[in-house]
């Protein structure tokens, strides 16, 4: 469920914070974990992610202009704060995180796409969460990770053409076996 | 062919269907209010480290003898403060001098602890000695609200060929000590903040047996996931909410060699 933040909460929370803020974090906060989780894979690191993000988000917010941008806005700062803990900690993916799987995926169609996900790049990850969920442009995704746009479109263009081919494929076609190390590229 | 709305619509459902843990707004908020809160990574040799579990608020208060509790009592209850949680009075003298660390081989640890001891395997390649240590654990019960002198605790010392140390504890396993804390504070090393720094603390559990390790400097998170794996222990569930933190029904102080 995207980030909905009823009428002037925004308002509220930069005027007079305590409980306003408080509900601020509590909306964003379940939505910084699942797009932290469905990034990162791993529920610690997105535990971390999210929180990471909720920080800068009450940070920032006293300053932000527009409260109509905040939904653009936090989906940018959720995504950058994934991305930044993936290169904090660029790891080999745990064997139990794989057995944890069915704990942060509900049903065998997440399992699905969560593996296709996970099998590119971080960069290309966060682009296509932002793109098929947030529903950003590749301008917008561009602003948002600093990087070209054309590098955007070549990464989007890329991830989806990988993601069309494993859905389109064996259910277990990207699957990693238990025996596998998963190695997560960092752009 | 999968449509782009197509895959919108599952990229949609399967974020919706990752259950999400309770909001830690409190947290959050007390992070946003310090200047520099990111998780800290490095940290201080071992050796001199007085860890308090203020996240766990309630679970862990460890001190060692190479900190004057002078040092750390303030820093506990600053952070007690910020976790909004009311520590324990302190302990007696009489469970403070037998909280005594004893070097002892594998063998005379085994006739002092009533749990079947796996000791660490799979350890970094550079560890050149081990020590054991077994040391007398400070109980408070939040029942009878008394001190008591319990069990040892093990605590498996190491050196490595660059003179540095790590160590791994090991204890009883204990239902009613509550879920252990995912970060231990450093006591000995603050930031400009005057906050203690914070490590990520790792916990599992092989048969009856308990065992935890905090990363740092001296000991990384993947060095303490390659001994839980080669031990194939079961990693304990960290508490994720104040209430599961605050849910044990004692509170354990331990001292560190």
């Amino acid at each position: 469920m995207p980030i909905r933040l009823e009428g002037d909460l925004i308002r509220t929370a930069q005027v007079e914070g305590g409980a306003a803020l408080e509900r601020v974090i509590s909306l964003v906060w379940p939505e910084a974990y699942r797009i932290s989780a469905s990034i990162l894979r791993d529920r610690g690191l997105a535990e971390d992610a999210a929180q990471d993000a909720c920080v800068a988000i009450v940070r920032a917010l006293p300053a932000s202009h527009d409260p109509r941008a905040f939904y653009g806005w936090s989906y940018r700062v959720i995504v950058n704060a994934a991305m930044s803990v993936a290169r904090r900690r660029r790891t080999v993916e745990p064997l139990e995180a794989l057995d944890d799987r069915r704990v942060l995926f509900d049903s065998d169609d997440s399992l699905d796409l969560a593996d296709a996900l996970s099998a590119l790049p971080i960069a290309q990850r966060c682009a296509i969460v932002l793109h098929y969920y947030a529903g950003f442009t590749s301008r917008e995704i561009a602003e948002s990770t600093g990087l070209p746009r054309s590098t955007i479109r070549f990464h989007l263009m890329l991830a989806r053409g990988r993601l069309r081919k494993a859905l389109s494929s064996d259910r277990n076609h990207l699957r990693p076996t238990q025996k596998q190390e998963v190695y997560h590229d960092v752009l | 062919m999968y449509s782009d709305a197509q895959i919108s619509s599952r990229f949609a459902a399967m974020i919706a269907g990752i259950e999400a843990p309770v909001s830690p707004a409190s947290d959050i908020l007390l992070r946003a209010s310090r200047p520099d809160s990111r998780p800290s990574r490095g940290g201080p040799p071992v050796a001199g480290m007085a860890a308090v579990a203020a996240a766990a608020a309630g679970i862990v208060l460890a001190a060692t003898p190479l900190v004057a509790p002078g040092l750390v009592a303030p820093l506990a209850a600053r952070i007690a403060e910020l976790m909004q949680w009311t520590p324990p009075p302190s302990p007696p003298k009489s469970v403070n001098a037998a909280m005594v660390p004893r070097l002892v081989s594998l063998a005379t640890a085994r006739s002092l602890v009533t749990f079947r001891i796996v000791p660490p395997t799979g350890l970094p390649r550079d560890v050149v000695s081990e020590k054991i240590f077994a040391t007398p654990i400070g109980v408070y019960s939040k029942i009878t609200h008394a001190w008591t002198v319990g069990p040892p605790s093990l605590t498996f010392s190491y050196r490595r060929s660059n003179g540095r140390e790590f160590q791994f504890s090991a204890e009883k396993y204990d239902p009613h000590a509550g879920a252990p804390p995912k970060y231990l504070f450093d006591a000995d090393e603050t930031g400009p903040n005057g906050l203690p720094k914070r490590h990520e603390h790792f916990a599992w559990r092989n048969g009856d047996q308990s065992m935890s390790a905090t990363e740092d400097d001296d000991l990384a998170t993947a060095e303490i996931e390659a001994v839980r794996a080669a031990m194939h222990g079961t990693p304990l569930r960290r508490a994720t909410s104040r209430a599961e933190l605050h849910s044990g029904v004692i509170v354990k102080q331990y001292r560190i060699p």
